[in-house]
């Protein structure tokens, strides 16, 4: 029994001690990432990890291309750029060019007006349109696909040079035509003794139809996605509740649509922003190719007109932004 | 139990069928404004 006995400690002994190594290696295990030894991550680690690994080509591209000549245009806005034949001649002179372009330019300014004159009626016309073909699209079964791919036509043709075939077509055509036939309406000429300029700005809008049509390939799209997202059960609960066709639109879809709607202003505001027919980007254009100290005007220009794009869509965002609303209980 | 009103599910049909057709008319009248700019180039 006795034998027995210390057999048995003995054997203890060495499970205990197995248990202990084991021990201390989890014990390692767990403060392996404290001193030297290799970190144990966890799933959610790995997985980022992987992501950013995938990411990499585009982080390395976004930092060369965007991030670097974005601050670069910072520092050359306060500066004057000289092409000499020896290279860049870069002197520091402050606010200059700011000055300069709000007070002693006399392009920039009102370049900007008529940016800003264009770029309102044109984000609310074409998020307008459409939204409304949008919901059209999507009440149809017979010709949809045919009817979206016309649709969506503009996004692959504009981004080639044929869109700049039809901008130069469409600026010598018969513009002058085109503009006497809008103002021999009567409606247009009831606005234009109320409003002048109102006036001009829906005969413009409506010279430029067609171009701005060319504007709404990618936001029917986003549109049509969210109007499909939307749960059926919520227009049958609301027709059981003799909801109109009016208060559903209002009731239902509109506050649904909405954050769709925050994407394509801001798609659209920053797709009409980098566009060719911009005057202020035919601006900047301009000054970049002077060689005597355009290069700090473009890039204070540029920086000009970015701030005002980015007071705009934070305008458009203050508009479609989700509110919530918060109970207060006291 | 009430009657079903034939001619009024009838008239909400051919309301419907309208609307329908003009939806269709309304789509396919501004793809020719979308097409316009192509059919004048290759034209």
């Amino acid at each position: 029994m006795k034998k027995d006995k210390t057999t048995l400690k003995g054997k203890n002994k060495d499970v205990n001690q197995a248990i202990t190594k084991d021990l201390d290696l989890g014990d390692n295990k767990i403060s392996a990432g404290t001193k030297g030894k290799r970190k144990i991550k966890t799933y959610k680690q790995r997985q980022n990890r992987m992501g950013y690994l995938f990411m990499l080509p585009w982080i390395i591209g976004f930092v060369i291309f965007t991030a670097i000549p974005f601050l670069a245009t910072i520092y050359l806005s306060f500066t004057e750029v000289r092409q000499t034949v020896l290279g860049f001649e870069i002197k520091f002179i402050g606010f200059g060019n700011y000055i300069m372009a709000f007070f002693q330019n006399t392009d920039f300014g009102p370049a900007l007006l008529e940016f800003l004159a264009m770029i309102i009626p044109y984000t609310f016309v074409i998020i307008m349109i459409s939204f409304v073909l949008a919901y059209l699209l999507n009440r149809i079964d017979f010709l949809r696909g045919t009817l979206r791919t016309i649709y969506f036509l503009p996004v692959i043709i504009m981004s080639g040079p044929v869109m700049s075939q039809i901008i130069e077509s469409s600026s010598t055509g018969s513009e002058g035509e085109a503009m006497r036939d809008f103002t021999d309406i009567f409606i247009v000429q009831m606005i234009e003794s109320y409003s002048p300029k109102f006036a001009n700005m829906l005969v413009g809008i409506f010279d430029e139809l067609s171009m701005i049509l060319w504007f709404t390939g990618i936001p029917i799209i986003l549109f049509i996605n969210g109007l499909q997202k939307i749960n059926p059960s919520l227009y049958e609960a609301a027709e059981i509740d003799s909801a109109n066709a009016w208060q559903i639109l209002w009731k239902i879809t509109i506050p649904i649509i909405k954050p769709i709607a925050l994407v394509v202003t801001i798609f659209t505001i920053a797709q009409l922003g980098t566009y060719s027919t911009n005057p202020v980007y035919d601006l900047i254009k301009t000054a970049t190719d002077n060689t005597s100290g355009g290069l700090g005007i473009a890039a204070t220009y540029a920086w000009i007109y970015s701030l005002i794009v980015l007071v705009i869509i934070g305008v458009a965002f203050v508009l479609f932004r989700d509110r919530k609303k918060v109970r207060r209980f006291y | 139990m009430k009657k079903i009103n034939f001619s009024k599910l009838r008239k909400a049909y051919k309301f419907k069928t309208v609307l329908k057709l003009s939806i269709y008319f309304v789509l396919i009248c501004i793809s020719f404004i979308y097409l316009e700019p192509i059919i004048s180039m290759i034209s």
